[in-house]
Formats: C-alpha cells, structure tokens, sequence
C-alpha cells in the first residue's frame, strides 16, 4: 500500500507543483497516518527484511576469515541531487511555474558518496551530469573541482561510468591508503545490486573484493543509506540557504533573492557539495554501518540520524526565514530532502531531452574555449582583496569561529601563492636554462659546420712548394714539424703566385689588344688595296693582248672551271697540273654551256633551302608523298614519256665536260672527255683516237675509242655503275646502264679514282694492311678533311693512268696490225714476225699451216670443251677477244682457240687446243696435248725477253703452235705402229727420244742453239 | 695470279709412297714437290670408324728441280727418283717437319742420249737392302723376282741373284689379244704376285703365269693407254684381292684375276700415273695424276674423297 500511495504521489506530484498548490497536506496526511519513516531514507520503501537480517553474518563470517579492518572495508552508493531545488514555499518557486530553482529533471544530478566504515576515508565525490561541459565549468579544470565530474545522459551513473571510475580513481585512491596507513592493500567493497554496479566489477581488480547487497536490503542494510547521505543533502540545503543569505544580505529584496538563483549554477553547487560533504562527520561515517557491521563497531559514540537530521532541518528553516522565506516549513524541508531521491516522471525525461539539446549546444560553445588560465600577478591581487575581505570579516564577525576558519583559508591561500610563485620561478630558471642549452647546441653545431676559408683552395703539393717557393716564404725550418705553419707558408705562397698571375693577365690582355687593333689597320689597308688592283689589271690588257699572252685565257678558263662538279673539277686540276709538270703533250679543256651550269648551281643552292625549309614543313612533305605516288603509279602503267624522263634525268650529264688531250710521240692521240652524272653521281668517259695514218680494217675493232680504253685496269669494263648505290637507282627505273653507254660515257673506275670519287668496292680486300688504308681514305672522302686525300689519290693515279694510256695506244695499234695480217694470212710463213725473232725462237721449217684465223663470240668459245677448265679458273673471261685459229698437217687438224687480253700484251694471250687425228683429242683425254697446251701458255717467257718483243707475242705464240704440231706429229709416229704408211709422219725434227717419263712427254722444248726438240 | 692459275692446270702427279709406321703420304708432282699427308687422323678415325676425311697437305716439300717421277717406300726413308738423281728423305724426319734430304745418289751422266735419264721407276727389295731405279727407258719391279718393261715392248724378268741375264723375256704386244699398234707397244706398268705378273701400256692389261709364260687373262680396259697396273693383296677389311689398272681414263678399274671388272672408281684426273695401295693398318687406295688433286678410297668399292694437293 505505502508503495502504490508512493508511485501515486510521484506521478500526481509535477502537476501539482505546476499549479503551485500546498502540498502540505501530503506532508501533514503522511505524518497523520505516520506513513511516514523519516528513518527510512532513500531506498528504504523498497525493503526485503528476511534477507536484511541473514546478511550481516555472512558478511562477519567473510571479515573474520580475510582479516579485513574497518579501514579496509569501504560503501559506495549514489544519490540523486536536485542542486537547484529549494523547498515548496519559498517565493520564488510559487513566483514561476517553471522557474529555474524548482525540481525541473535538468537539475538533478547523480552524486556517488563513499566512505570506509571507520569513517577514515572519504572518498572524493563523484557527480555525474547529463551535459559533458558544462557551461558553468566553462575554463575550469576539472580535477581543480574537488569532485569527479562525469557525464551520461540522462544524468545518472552508468555501468560504465562506475567501472572507469572504480578502476582509474578509487583503486589508487584505496591503494594510497592503504600505503599510508601501513596496511595490506586489500579492499572489500559493498555495493547494492542497483543496475550501475555491474557484476563485472568484481573482477576489476585483484585487490578489491565486491561484495553485493542481496536484492531490496538497501535501505535496511547498505550504510550510506543509514543517514550519510540525508545528513550530506541537509547539509546542502544549509548551505545554499547560507549562500542565499550571503548575497541577499543587504537588500533583503525579493529580486536579489532571484538574482541570486539566476546567478546560481553548477559551479556554485558543486563547490556546496564539496563542502557540505566535508562537513559529513567521522562519527557519522562510521555509526552508519551499526546495522551491517553491528558487533565490529564498538566504539560506536551515538550518531544517528533521526537526531541529527532534524536539527538541520530546523536549522534549514531558520536559514530560510533569514532570507523572507517566512513561509517554509520544516515538512517541506524533509519533502525535498526525500524527493531528491524520487525516480524522473516520463514529462521530467521530455523536459530534459530538450534541454539536453541546448546543452549539448552549450558543449560545442564551451569545448571551443580556452582554458581558464590564473596569472600569479591576478592570484595575487585576487589573494590581497581577499585578505582584506577577510580582515574586514574578522574585524567585524561576530561568530569567532568562522572568522578562525576564514584566517586559516587566508593562510593556506598565503602558502599556495607562496609556493605557487616558488614554483613559478623554478619553472622560469628551467625556461630560461632550456633556452641556454639550446642557443649552446646551435653554437656547438655551427663550430661544427665551420669551414675555414682555404680548405678549397688547390694548394701546390708539399714538395713542389718546398721546390718551387723562395726560402724566406717556405722557411723549412718553421714549416716542416708544424703543419699549421706549413700551410699558412702554403697559402702565402699561393696567394703570392696568383697575384702574380692575375698581373700577368692584365699585361697579356693589353698586348692582345694592342695586336687586334694593329690587325684591324692593316685590314683597312688592304681593302683599300683591291680597287686599285684591278685598276691596273684593266690597264694591262692592251699589253696583254699586244704581247699575245694567255693570262686572260687563262683566267676565263679559271672561273668556267669554278662551275665544275666537284669530281670534274679534281680532274681538271690534276691532268692540268700533271700536264704543265711532266708532259707537254696533255691538253686539258673545259667545254660545255657554262649558262646552264651557273644556273644549275643556283638551282642547287635553292633546293638546298628548299630542302631545308621542307624539313620543317610536315605539309609539304604529305604532298609529296602523294605526289610520289602518283608517280609511283604511274610508273606501273609504263607510261613510256614519263619512264623516258625519268631515265634522262637519270642520264643527266653535267652541262661542262673536261676534255684531256693525250699525244703520243707519233703524233696519234686519244681524246677523253671526261662527263658528270650529276644524278648517279660518277664520272664516264668517252674516248676518240685520231691517228695520223689511216688503218685498214680489221674485223676485230681493237682501237675504236669504246674498246680501247677496257680493262685500262684489271676488271674495269666499264659497263656497269662503280657507285653501288646506283644498282638501286637504276634498277627503279628498270634501267641498264650498258644500253646508255653510247651517250652517256663509260663509268670506268679510273674515272672515278683520277675525280677523287672512291666506292667500296663489291669484293673484300682480305690483306689487312689494304683494308684499313681503304677504308681510312674511304671515311676521310665523307670528312671535311677528306678532299687531301682525295686529291693525292687522284694525284698519284694520273701519272699510271695517262702511261696507261699511252701504252694501251701503243699495244692496240700493234694488235691491230697483227690482226689484220693474221686476217688475211693462209700459211704458217705469212705469219708476220721479225725476221730476228722468228730466227731466235724457231727452226728454219714447219711444217704445220696456220689454214685460217677468225674472232669468235664468247658463246662460240664456251660451246668447246677444250676451254672449260680456263673459263674455270677463270683466266679466260668474256672481257677478252676471242679467235680461232686452225692449223693442218696433212690429215691433222689443230683447233686453237686463242683468248686476247684486253690488256694484251702485259696479259699474254692464252690458247685452247683440240686435235682432230682420226679421233678427236682433246687436253683431257691426251696428256701430250696437254702438255702442248702448257708449252704456249705457261713457256711462252721463252718466246719474249723484251718489252718491245711483247708486243709480238701473238703471232710468236700461233707459229710456236705450229712447230709443237709438227714435233707431236713426228714424236707420235715415232713410237706408235702400223697406222697406214700415208698417216704416218716423218721426223723432220731433230729429237732424241719420242717420249720420256711415266707421263711418256713429247720433247715441244726447242733448243735453238741447237737445233734441237727435248722434253722439258 | 693468272700465271700460277695456269701452272696449276698443268700439274701432274707422278708418284706416291707411303710409311704405315710414319703414317705419312708423299705425293711427287711434276714441278719437282713433294706434298706431304699426314695420315694418324685418319688412322685413328679408322679405328674408331668415324669416317675422317684426309685433310690439305700438312707441308710441300721443294724436293727436286724436275719432276719427281717416281717414288719407293722403305723401312726407313722416303726415295724419291727424278732426272739423274735418287734422294733419299727419312720417314721420321718428315713426320718432324724437316725436309732435307738423308742421301742423295747421283746418276751416271749418259751424255749420248742427250741429257741425264730420269728414274722412272724404283722398287726395294727389303731382303737384300737394295734399291733398283730403273732409268731412262726401262721400267723395273720386284717381288723374288726383279721385272722391268720397256718402251721397246719387252718385260724382262730378272733374277738378281742369278747374274746379268734375263731369266725370262715376255713380249705382251706380239700377244694378238694384247696388242694396240696405233698407240704404241709400251709397257708403262708391271707388278709381280707370286707366279703372276700383270703388265701394261701401249697394249692392254694382261696377266701372265710366269712358269709357263702364258697370257692366262686379258683383262678389258678402255682404249686408251695404261699407266699403273698393281695387284692387291688380300685386305683384312674383308676386300677381295684384285687387280687395279687406271691410265689415260678419268677413271680407274678394280677387276678381278679372272677379268671381270667389280668396281669402276670416278678419278678427278683425267689421266692417271699413280696408285698407291696400302693395307696396313687398314686397306687405303690414293690414285692421282694430270690433275691438282689426289682421290682417296678405303676400300676398293668406291671412291670416299678427293683431297687437294696445293697449299691453301
């Protein structure tokens, strides 16, 4: 029943305060039913009596077996607090509903209050709040509090909270107990079994035993609730009356009354709760574990609650008439004690949720701010005003004892400051020694990092200076033990030699000047010169040309000799120099349309820029490309006209040629025009020979300007390009340069090396030695300091060449002389020979005929098997002149087919030989043909011991034929039988034996001393 | 360049020796030189039957002034025979790369027949420790028996041991069968075997019994002239004895003794003038002539190589 009436009265309760009813009459109704237990505090209502009465043994059982003291044995329970509540009939409640200073959920706080049961320690409260900051504690620390502020929000502890705090505060506050007073630190804790004392706490810490109230004891058993917390809330109320009286002290008027209470925050409550909780007594701590602990307290001295809770209500009372609150009485006093500890109606939750959100807003604004910070100088005068308030207090207080109280505050804020400004000083000294050692680790560091000036200056090496320096800068005697004296001797030594190196400077720099300037008169005297140079060569020219003297021929040739290519003009300057040096019998001319050159080489130059500048131009070059390929395919189609320019510009000859004039003694002379490709980039050369005397004609043309000039050089046709680029060139267009050659020149390589112009050649050169000089003038023709080598090449190839030249005249009008006798001859005698030669090499008769002599084609000799094993090896190549010569005796026919060297006679002529005597014979199948064969190609030096000789090696070698087919005859005859006596030979011939050796030889080797054949 | 391309064309091989012992070739040519083959390569190749092929001369030794016509293995020396001299050359001095001569006979000077003969011919008898050169026209070989042939067609057969006198005297070109008169009655080659003697030139090979003097085989051959007739003995290889004969032919004939042709070898010389068969320590023919280059076959089937006689 009490409890229904209770839950009632919570839920009636708000509303009737807001109507601002007299709630006496719950007072006066409880008190008349004596409902109402003023013994049963807090949780009181909620009671289990059978349980409350078997606990207190077990927990005497577990002290006297763990041995814990009353010092060791430590209650903690929390308490709701409404800080700004006063009671039912103060005016300013009745005044507004909802004033600020009435029971609104936002202004109650939770307090958890602990204490031993000796009442030795107690333990710093703990207030929990609902705001995190705030802002009343705005810049305060908050351990400077004398409370544990925490926070949730509803503003009730937490599970959480009590188990932070049990661990972070209170173990260490029991553990500095404990060491204090010299006792095991060994702790049990009673707790009720209330929702924020989890059972985990038990297990926190190994040193703190939780012991928890069985349920629904609290209020019989647990000794916070037995008076420790309704005396702390008295005390409280007493408290803010007090205050209340303080600042109304004067004007006694209602609105300092609310000034007051508007002013009043959450600092002003906690500094009330600190103190009121001091005031809490020793004996009141300990008198309220008489009912759990009822044998362990002896020295029980008689406190108890319902005596003392009374007096300060009264005392409440009397503080509240103090201040004009005639009206309160002491049951309202007592109804507000008790409803600090009433649960929060579901409106008080909404009420607070709100105001939470304001709060919150509160927060940000305070977490934002500074720290409150409190300067000596302020701490001080604040300390001086208060000393004077407070001797203004002593002087005039009537109550002794609080102005004891008041002295001994002043003095220990006297020894606060005085400490405070002791440690203010140490704490400067230790500032400025940081900034000493800092300031000394910057100097360190820079004496560290010190260079000195001469460490990158190059000294002169040790020695050298000792060398080197004059005595009395180097003193040895100083210098050579200490090194610091050595190298101060050092750099005086390098300073004294770089002065006078910089005055030497100084005196080279005026000399060149005076020499530029010098230079620069003398180049204006000559320019001033040229005029009147040419003023005198104009006035010479009548002379000249009185006198008759070339000097202006000269001169025109000269600058049309500018014109050349580059190839032609090496040319030019060679066969003209070799001319005017050695051999009077060269001439050298340039010829050709000298407009068309100079305009050529302005056309070069432009394509060079144009080049140039296309480089550049992405676009231009597109449109080439297309351009490029329209002719490309254009050319697939074969358009005749266009091929046709192609191949002429191809063909293009430079407009100037080089003539060069060879004469020989005789009075004949070969004319060689010498022409540019400028597109293949070679140099061809036509020849023309002008005879003095008219020739017959032979059927082999061995001295018309194209032939004459073959193989000048070993393998030097002239048929194709020495430029192997050109294969490319050519062969794009489908172009065979040998079918041009009639008016184009033939691209000799002489041409090109007399020109200066030098081509890898096709075959490698294996000897090393050759190699590297190739190809070292080969990389200096593309260097700029290539033209030297060049023009030595082509210097030191003139003289050989023009000799050639000469030579090849010489031997091809001899050839061709030979040939045409050779053409008509019909017998061995009309051979033509000197007359001393044929004495000296050949006996008086022979018998073998030379029937005929004819030129055969290449394909004619290679269809004969008797030439295979030349044209093998390659002794006989299509270069040479080819020729059949046939001989008779009788019924033997020998077939010689004769190979002319284009560089007849300093390559001999070979022979091939078949013989038709009855069977057909040939090297292969007859060892003595064979060896017929070898008589006239390898033994013909026998036949010449002369230069001149050699020219008549020819007709030297066919009648030497026809003495080996009269020996061949005879020896064979000789030994072999019965062949029909018309068949056989006689031996004219005067030989010893027929045949000799293994290999049966025939003796072919004439002794003309003798007279006689042996076998060699 | 051109001129020693045309030399080369002309050369011939004359002669062949060769020293097992030494494993050395020695092939004489014309110009008077002596290339010279190393052959313990190929000896040990043989053995091991990875099939070496003879490599270039290992050196050319500049032996004479005029062709080296003929040459004769002994123990000891190489014999070299060309005109007026025999030179004798160590076997291992030549395998030590020396090349002078050991001894060097001269030759009597037969002014009459213009000029000094030359050694066509040369065979050892290693019994008695001589040395038989045949000179001028005369051919000479030797078993127990010394034969020697002639331009004059004759072969004589001598005794040494019985005196100055011929012991027999065969006439191959009066044999009807033999005889070729339009190239001559030569004989060029002989070679002794026992009772056998094979003989050849100017009229075909044949094969005579020296106790009765018959012809007992006319072996075919081409129609031109015979150069080099041998008999083969019994090779270890499993090769049947036979006779070879090559000549003025590009190629050279293995027949048998009763005539019948079993190989027919191709021979990079159109003519050839020398055949040297050894069967020790393995059956080796070498066969050159009018050419630059030797063939050489291991066994008598067929030819294996053709080696080239010039220095590279």
């Amino acid at each position: 029943m009490q409890q229904r009436l209770k839950q009632a009265v919570l839920l009636e309760k708000p509303r009737e305060l807001a109507k601002v009813a007299s709630s006496g009459w719950f007072s006066g109704f409880k008190n008349r039913y004596a409902f109402h237990n003023v013994k049963l505090c807090g949780e009181a209502a909620s009671a289990d009596e059978a349980s409350a009465r078997a606990f207190p043994p077990t927990v005497k059982k577990l002290i006297q077996e763990e041995g814990y003291t009353l010092d060791q044995i430590f209650n903690l329970d929390e308490t709701g607090l409404y800080w700004k509540c006063m009671p039912t009939r103060t005016y300013i409640s009745k005044n507004e509903a909802h004033a600020p200073g009435f029971k609104a959920a936002k202004d109650r706080v939770t307090v958890l209050l602990g204490a031993n049961a000796s009442g030795d320690l107690k333990l710093k409260p703990v207030l929990v709040y609902h705001s995190v900051n705030p802002r009343a504690l705005k810049g305060y620390i908050k351990s400077t509090l004398g409370i544990h502020f925490r926070s949730s929000k509803k503003g009730w502890m937490t599970g959480q909270i009590f188990s932070d705090l049990l661990v972070d505060v209170f173990e260490n506050v029991f553990k500095k107990y404990c060491k204090k007073k010299n006792i095991d630190f060994k702790i049990l804790l009673i707790l009720d079994n209330a929702p924020s004392h989890p059972p985990t706490v038990a297990e926190l810490s190994d040193n703190i035993k939780v012991l928890f109230l069985p349920p629904n004891t609290t209020s019989l058993l647990q000794p916070m609730d037995q008076g420790v917390i309704a005396a702390f809330k008295a005390y409280y109320l007493r408290r803010t009356f007090k205050k209340l009286i303080e600042a109304t002290e004067e004007g006694n008027d209602k609105a300092s009354v609310l000034q007051f209470w508007k002013k009043f925050n959450m600092k002003h409550a906690i500094d009330i709760i600190v103190e009121a909780w001091v005031e809490v007594s020793k004996d009141c701590l300990s008198g309220v574990w008489r009912k759990l602990l009822p044998n362990l307290i002896h020295d029980f001295t008689g406190f108890d609650a319902s005596e003392e809770l009374p007096k300060i209500t009264e005392n409440c009372v009397s503080l509240a008439k103090q201040v004009s609150f005639a009206e309160v009485e002491s049951a309202d006093v007592e109804e507000l004690l008790e409803s600090h500890c009433e649960d929060l109606s579901t409106e008080d939750l909404q009420q607070l949720v709100d105001s939470g959100k304001i709060e919150d807003a509160e927060d940000e604004e305070v977490q934002d701010a500074k720290p409150r910070e409190l300067p000596t100088s302020v701490l001080s005068s604040i300390l001086r005003e208060v000393d004077t308030q407070l001797q203004r207090l002593e002087d005039n207080d009537y109550n002794a004892e609080r102005s004891r109280i008041a002295v001994r505050v002043r003095d220990s804020r006297e020894k606060t400051a005085e400490a405070r400004q002791s440690v203010d000083g140490v704490t400067l000294q230790l500032q400025n020694l940081l900034y000493e050692v800092a300031h000394l680790k910057k100097e360190v560091r820079r004496c560290l990092d010190f260079q000195s000036a001469d460490q990158e200056i190059d000294l002169v090496p040790v020695e050298q200076f000792y060398v080197e320096a004059p005595e009395y800068i180097s003193r040895p005697a100083d210098t050579v033990e200490d090194p610091h004296e050595q190298r101060l001797a050092r750099l005086q030594w390098e300073l004294e030699q770089r002065r006078d190196q910089t005055q030497l400077f100084d005196k080279l720099t005026q000399e060149k000047e005076a020499v530029a300037e010098t230079i620069n008169e003398q180049e204006r005297k000559l320019a001033s010169l040229a005029p009147r140079i040419n003023a005198i060569l104009e006035a010479t020219r009548p002379l000249q040309d009185a006198l008759d003297l070339p000097i202006d021929a000269k001169r025109e040739q000269q600058r049309i000799v500018q014109l050349l290519p580059s190839p032609l003009y090496t040319l030019w300057v060679q066969a003209s120099a070799y001319g005017e040096a050695f051999d009077p019998f060269i001439k050298v001319e340039v010829f050709g349309d000298v407009d068309a050159a100079k305009k050529l080489i302005v056309k070069e130059e432009d394509t060079r820029t144009e080049n140039l500048s296309e480089s550049d131009n992405d676009q231009d070059q597109q449109e080439e490309n297309l351009s490029r390929k329209k002719r490309n395919r254009k050319s697939q189609k074969l358009d005749a006209e266009d091929l046709d320019d192609g191949v002429k510009q191809m063909l293009g000859l430079h407009p100037l040629f080089v003539k060069i004039n060879v004469n020989t003694k005789e009075g004949n002379s070969v004319v060689i025009t010498f022409y540019y490709m400028q597109t293949l980039r070679i140099v061809t050369a036509k020849c023309s020979v002008h005879l003095q005397e008219k020739t017959k004609c032979a059927l082999t043309d061995v001295i018309s300007g194209d032939t004459l000039l073959n193989c000048l050089v070993p393998d030097d046709d002239g048929q194709t390009s020495p430029n192997p680029a050109n294969f490319f060139q050519l062969n794009r267009l489908r172009i065979n340069l040998s079918d041009h050659l009639s008016a184009t020149g033939r691209p000799y390589k002489w041409a090109q090396s007399l020109s200066g112009l030098s081509f890898s050649s096709s075959k490698q050169t294996h000897v090393s030695g050759e190699d590297s000089q190739d190809t070292s003038t080969g990389a200096g023709s593309s260097l700029g300091d290539g033209e030297m080598v060049v023009w030595q090449d082509s210097a030191e190839q003139m003289p050989h060449t023009i000799q050639a030249i000469r030579r090849r005249l010489q031997a091809r009008l001899a050839l061709h002389a030979q040939l045409v006798n050779l053409e008509t001859a019909n017998s061995t005698s009309s051979i033509a020979i000197p007359a001393e030669l044929l004495r000296q090499h050949f006996p008086g008769k022979v018998c073998s005929e030379l029937k005929s002599w004819r030129p055969v084609t290449w394909a004619d000799y290679e269809a004969s098997s008797s030439t295979q094993l030349l044209r093998e090896i390659q002794v006989v190549t299509p270069q040479h002149l080819l020729f059949m010569a046939l001989f008779d005796r009788k019924h033997v026919r020998l077939e010689a087919l004769v190979a002319v060297s284009p560089d007849h006679p300093i390559k001999v002529p070979v022979v091939a030989l078949s013989l038709y005597w009855e069977d057909h014979f040939q090297t292969a199948n007859s060892p003595q043909l064979r060896l017929m064969e070898k008589e006239v190609n390898v033994h013909w030096d026998e036949l010449v011991s002369s230069r001149s000789d050699r020219l008549h090696l020819l007709p030297l070698i066919l009648y030497r034929l026809a003495v080996c087919l009269d020996v061949y005859t005879e020896a064979y005859s000789a030994h072999a039988d019965a062949r029909g006596p018309d068949a056989q030979f006689h031996k004219e011939k005067i030989f010893f034996r027929p045949a000799r050796g293994p290999d049966r030889a025939f003796p072919f080797k004439y002794h003309p001393k003798l007279g006689v054949f042996s076998q060699r | 360049m051109v001129l020693s391309a045309l030399k080369n064309l002309y050369t011939t091989t004359f002669s062949q020796a060769s020293s097992p012992e030494s494993a050395i070739l020695a092939v004489g040519n014309n110009d008077g030189k002596i290339a010279v083959f190393d052959l313990s390569g190929v000896n040990a190749s043989r053995e091991t039957s990875v099939g070496e092929r003879l490599g270039g001369p290992c050196r050319i030794i500049n032996a004479h002034s005029d062709a080296v016509y003929s040459m004769v293995s002994t123990d000891a020396f190489c014999i070299s025979g060309t005109t007026g001299l025999v030179t004798g050359r160590r076997w291992d001095e030549l395998q030590q790369q020396q090349s002078q001569a050991a001894w060097t006979i001269s030759l009597e000077c037969d002014q009459a027949n213009f000029g000094t003969p030359e050694v066509n011919s040369l065979a050892y008898d290693p019994g008695r420790g001589l040395v038989y050169a045949a000179c001028g026209d005369w051919r000479t070989h030797v078993g127990n028996l010394v034969a020697s042939s002639g331009e004059d067609g004759q072969v004589l057969v001598w005794d040494p041991r019985a005196g100055r006198e011929p012991r027999h005297k065969l006439a191959p070109h009066t044999h009807d069968q033999l005889a070729r008169p339009h190239l001559g009655r030569f004989i060029s080659s002989l070679d002794l075997y026992n009772d056998w003697l094979v003989c050849g030139g100017g009229p075909r090979v044949g094969i005579f019994h020296l106790r009765s003097l018959a012809l007992t085989t006319v072996l075919p051959s081409a129609k031109s002239a015979i150069h080099a007739t041998k008999f083969t003995r019994h090779a270890e290889g499993g090769d049947r004895g036979g006779i070879v004969i090559a000549g003025v032919l590009p190629h050279l004939c293995v027949c048998s003794m009763a005539g019948v042709v079993t190989a027919q070898l191709p021979s990079s010389s159109p003519c050839i003038y020398t055949v040297n068969v050894t069967d020790k320590p393995f059956t080796m023919m070498t066969y050159g002539g009018t050419s630059t280059k030797i063939d050489v076959c291991f066994n008598l089937n067929y030819r294996d190589h053709t080696v080239s006689l010039l220095e590279d």
